[in-house]
């Protein structure tokens, strides 16, 4: 039923849809908003790696690992961006989720290995970033919300990355139940990314073509 | 999965549905409550900016009208004195150029604080007398293409402003030489363009040490006549300035 191989797949990329509304409005995109569609490009490209290590390796472990780390640090550039945050406490953040992921993938644990511990960390980081960019923008646009890319992004990013840290807390646990059921919880994940990635392709369907101004808060 | 595992996800499951439940009826509230926020706002600043204006055309009416014409009677009088004395003479003609610069000083003003121009003959003839007194004082060409003319008086006030602040922005930072100005309707829409090729500026830069007065101004306008502002701009590019606002005489 839902755990096929085909499923997974799907799902998977499904980040196609936002690399794609990307792709087309790349030439009126500003600057503001590179960093999320870099993102979603090193996501699809990421996806792709996996796929290819699933199937020679039967493990992406490996690229899962560096690409957390890849994706943490250009969301926090992009939350800079976005003036969510300033640049020092974005350079200091940048750097403690460094420690965090040297700690918990060369120290404690390998990169060969399925870790936890920064994994909850920058969810954790995302999703408060994520609640004060929602508060400023609520406080601050004038115009629709529902065609205001950042709080779009923003509410996706609160969606996945709850999910996420729950699951991976969940995981930290290692309460030993079978493989079939963690498949399952994982599953959740899988829903959420998939209803992510149709917000973040329809959100930046949304950034204003041309350059409109104090629009950032 | 065991039967006692799948019981074990099912409550995981529906208290994760439970919580993105709860994030759904958030943003519900978060998306109505803005709306509530934004129109109330508007209402306010669109009130403020009525009372602001109203007073500035009363200052305006006043110094034109009290100040202008006690001015052009001394002026008059000065006009009929007649001396022999040299000295007397210099004097007198001293005075007149004084009175001269004084009035033409207070028509500047008058003028700036709320042209009659603007609502005794529309917006066109105010931005054409405006451009004018520009190129007058400055070495900017100003090239004007505007034949629009807006009904309500309110709203031609703001248009009037929104160009003026721009040209204000132009004389005093820009170091531009050529400056465009077109103003146009198309079916749904008022569009305003202002160009200029002068230096330009870090508009990330400027939005980050929070905008400035002015712009902000222009922004704020630009809401009450529920248009959106663009502005391209990049240093050593020139400033482009472009307002699009809904044409509310054509369609009610
Ligand atoms: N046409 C322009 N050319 C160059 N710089 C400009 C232009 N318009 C605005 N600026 C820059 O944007 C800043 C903010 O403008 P504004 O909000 O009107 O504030 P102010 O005019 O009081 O400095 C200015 O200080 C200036 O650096
Ligand atoms: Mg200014």
């Amino acid at each position: 039923m839902l755990n096929s191989f085909a499923f997974d797949l799907v799902v998977s990329f499904s980040i196609i849809l936002p690399a794609i509304t990307g792709l087309i409005k790349l030439n009126q995109v500003r600057w503001n908003y590179l960093p999320f569609i870099l993102l979603i490009w090193i996501g699809l490209f990421n996806e792709v790696i996996s796929t290819i290590f699933i199937f020679s390796t039967h493990s992406n472990t490996i690229n899962s690992n560096i690409y957390v780390l890849i994706e943490y640090s250009l969301l926090l550039f992009q939350f800079y961006k976005w003036n969510g945050i300033e640049r020092k406490k974005c350079c200091y953040l940048i750097l403690l989720g460094i420690v965090v992921w040297i700690i918990d993938n060369v120290i404690l644990n390998s990169v060969w290995t399925n870790n936890s511990i920064f994994r909850i960390f920058y969810s954790f980081a995302i999703i408060f970033l994520s609640i004060n960019q929602i508060s400023k923008v609520i406080i601050n646009e004038r115009m629709s919300l529902l065609k205001n890319t950042i709080f779009l992004i923003c509410i996706a990013f609160l969606i996945y990355y709850g999910c996420k840290a729950f699951i991976e807390i969940f995981n930290a646990f290692h309460l030993g139940f079978s493989n079939a059921f963690n498949r399952n919880i994982f599953m959740i994940l899988y829903f959420a990314n998939l209803f992510s990635n149709v917000i973040y392709a329809y959100a930046i369907l949304c950034i204003p073509t041309k350059q409109e101004f104090s629009l950032l808060y | 999965m065991h039967p006692n595992e799948t019981r074990i996800f099912l409550a995981i499951l529906t208290g994760v549905l439970v919580i993105i439940f709860l994030i759904g009826v958030f943003i519900i509230s978060a998306i109505y409550h803005q709306k509530q926020n934004a129109q109330l706002k508007l209402a306010q600043l669109s009130v403020q900016l009525k009372a602001l204006e109203r007073e500035r055309a009363r200052i305006a009416a006043d110094l034109h009208d009290d100040l202008g014409s006690s001015l052009a009677a001394i002026r008059l009088q000065i006009k009929h004195l007649k001396t022999n004395n040299q000295n007397d003479a210099a004097i007198i003609d001293e005075a007149k150029s004084y009175i001269d610069e004084a009035i033409q000083k207070l028509s500047y003003v008058s003028f700036n604080m709320m042209p009659l121009i603007l609502q005794r003959n529309g917006l066109s003839d105010a931005i054409k007398e405006l451009t004018e007194m520009i190129e007058l004082t400055t070495a900017i060409k100003i090239k004007c293409d505007c034949t629009v003319d807006i009904g309500d008086n309110d709203r031609r006030i703001h248009f009037y402003r929104i160009i003026q602040e721009v040209l204000n922005n132009i004389v005093k930072h820009s170091k531009a030489t050529a400056v465009n100005i077109s103003v146009s309707r198309n079916e749904r829409y008022i569009l305003v363009d202002i160009t200029d090729n002068g230096i330009g500026f870090d508009k990330d830069r400027i939005i980050k040490n929070s905008i400035g007065r002015g712009l902000k101004n222009i922004k704020s306008r630009v809401e009450v006549l529920k248009g959106k502002s663009y502005l391209s701009t990049g240093i050593n590019k020139g400033v482009h300035y472009s307002f699009e606002i809904p044409d509310t005489e054509h369609n009610g």
